[in-house]
């Protein structure tokens, strides 16, 4: 097949099925409710008990309080990712806060805070360890 | 010698058939409400790393080629290229996939270059085409060395290997439940790969066939899906980033991380980067292997169904 074909294929293949995916409504961020935030943590950090949740304003992002410390739990698309957050970084947006996680796998959480959250989240997270 | 052998890129004919297949998969969800799950950017990722791919195969396949084309001429076989000859060639490279899947779970350092198509958290037929950009750098060509060397013409097996990867797109899906029973027997099946994808400490290192399952079952690492627990696809931790950069590196960038730790010993820098996945010096992290014994501590009356055998692994 000659390269330009192949290309055109390809990234016209791509970008269609990306605009249809998106026009019939699959491009939904998943949001959580106590349940489910604690059941995404309990997905990956099985041996962290929960015992504290806080969700963000949009209900993307949930601080969670584990017996191993503190961690994030927040929406990759429809599904959902789970950190310990250790040595994180932390800077504010407009409506809350990034929270960088020195991970190349999952390098920035942006929460959506309440001006009380954003000054709860930002103790909890910077907390030196135990 | 049989020098002037050609075969077509197979894989790259197949493209339209992908793109095709893709739709037909995504209306048949839509319509029916059940048999998978699409989400845009998680999809997105995956057609990406299927294109990054084959570029990657045009601009690094040279390597390979110069190596196989170095074997056979160096092979005083040859088997020429009768139909049976190619038949034969698809089943002994189908258990060369075997063995090099195995060792992709099992080795670090390939599992550096195989994680990223089990970084999806779906199930879907763009989750086949989610593959490698890195496959060179785990040098596994060498394990196709031995069909060159008893005669088999390298392009005779880069196309076999095409079909295999062809096979392996349709197995991607959950809109098929289980097939007839004779064909589950012997082929791999949407059943038998969705517990491969699955990261269910019962799935974790099973049903790593290509075309046919029997390697599997020949081996021990056949574990037959259960009603009773649906996959939960993905990885054991969860990609955080939908950045084909990060998805296509960054368990490499971990290798580098860890074997580059102050204080440790040239053996744990070693074992970093060829040990099971999860493998650490000092224990802090999981393999599948203590995956596997936590669940059992944890729930003792699985030991002894599929995935745990009585000795807790």
């Amino acid at each position: 097949m000659p390269l330009i074909v192949l290309l055109v294929l390809v990234v016209g293949g791509i970008a269609g099925i990306a605009v249809l995916l998106h026009i019939i409504g699959l491009s939904k961020a998943k949001v959580f409710d106590q349940e489910s935030a604690r059941a995404a943590w309990l997905r990956e950090w099985p041996q962290a008990p929960v015992q504290d949740i806080d969700l963000s304003q949009d209900h993307c992002v949930a601080l969670i309080q584990s017996t191993h410390g503190p961690g994030l739990v927040w929406a990759m698309g429809a599904d959902s990712a789970a950190r310990l957050a250790k040595a994180v970084k932390i800077s504010q947006h407009e409506r809350g806060l990034f929270v960088s996680l020195n991970s190349f796998d999952a390098p920035r959480i942006k929460a959506n805070l309440s001006p009380q959250q954003v000054n709860t989240w930002r103790g909890v997270l910077m907390e030196p360890e135990q | 010698m049989t020098d002037m052998v050609s075969y077509p890129d197979v894989v790259q004919l197949a493209v339209p058939i992908f793109i095709v297949a893709i739709v037909l998969e995504l209306s048949w969800i839509v319509i029916r409400q059940r048999g998978g799950r699409y989400e845009t950017r998680d999809a997105v990722t995956s057609l990406i790393m299927g294109a990054g791919n084959v570029a990657s195969g045009i601009i690094l396949g040279f390597l390979a080629w110069g190596f196989f084309m170095l074997l056979w001429a160096v092979t005083p076989m040859d088997l020429g290229s009768a139909w049976w000859v190619v038949v034969l060639c698809f089943v002994l490279d189908d258990l060369r996939y075997y063995w090099v899947h195995r060792f992709g779970h099992r080795i670090r350092w390939v599992w550096a270059s195989h994680v990223n198509h089990h970084s999806s958290q779906h199930y879907n037929l763009t989750t086949a085409l989610r593959q490698t950009w890195t496959g060179t750098f785990t040098f596994m060509m060498v394990v196709r060395a031995p069909l060159i060397l008893v005669g088999f013409h390298p392009a005779m097996v880069l196309f076999v290997g095409g079909l295999n990867l062809i096979y392996q797109f349709w197995i991607h899906t959950e809109a098929i439940g289980r097939m007839p029973r004779w064909f589950e027997a012997v082929m791999n099946t949407p059943s038998h790969h969705r517990v491969h994808h699955g990261r269910n400490p019962r799935y974790l290192d099973a049903n790593y066939a290509g075309v046919f399952i029997i390697w599997d079952k020949m081996f021990g690492t056949f574990v037959p899906e259960l009603d009773s627990e649906k996959p939960d696809y993905g990885l054991v931790r969860n990609l955080g980033t939908f950045n084909p950069i990060r998805v296509a590196f960054h368990e490499w960038v971990g290798i580098w991380n860890d074997i580059t730790q102050p204080g440790l010993t040239m053996y744990h820098r070693l074992m970093y980067a060829v040990a099971p996945p999860g493998w650490s010096h000092d224990g802090s992290r999981e393999t599948s292997k203590r995956i596997k014994a936590r669940h059992l501590t944890e729930n003792p009356h699985d030991r002894g169904t599929p995935g745990f055998d009585q000795a807790g692994k």
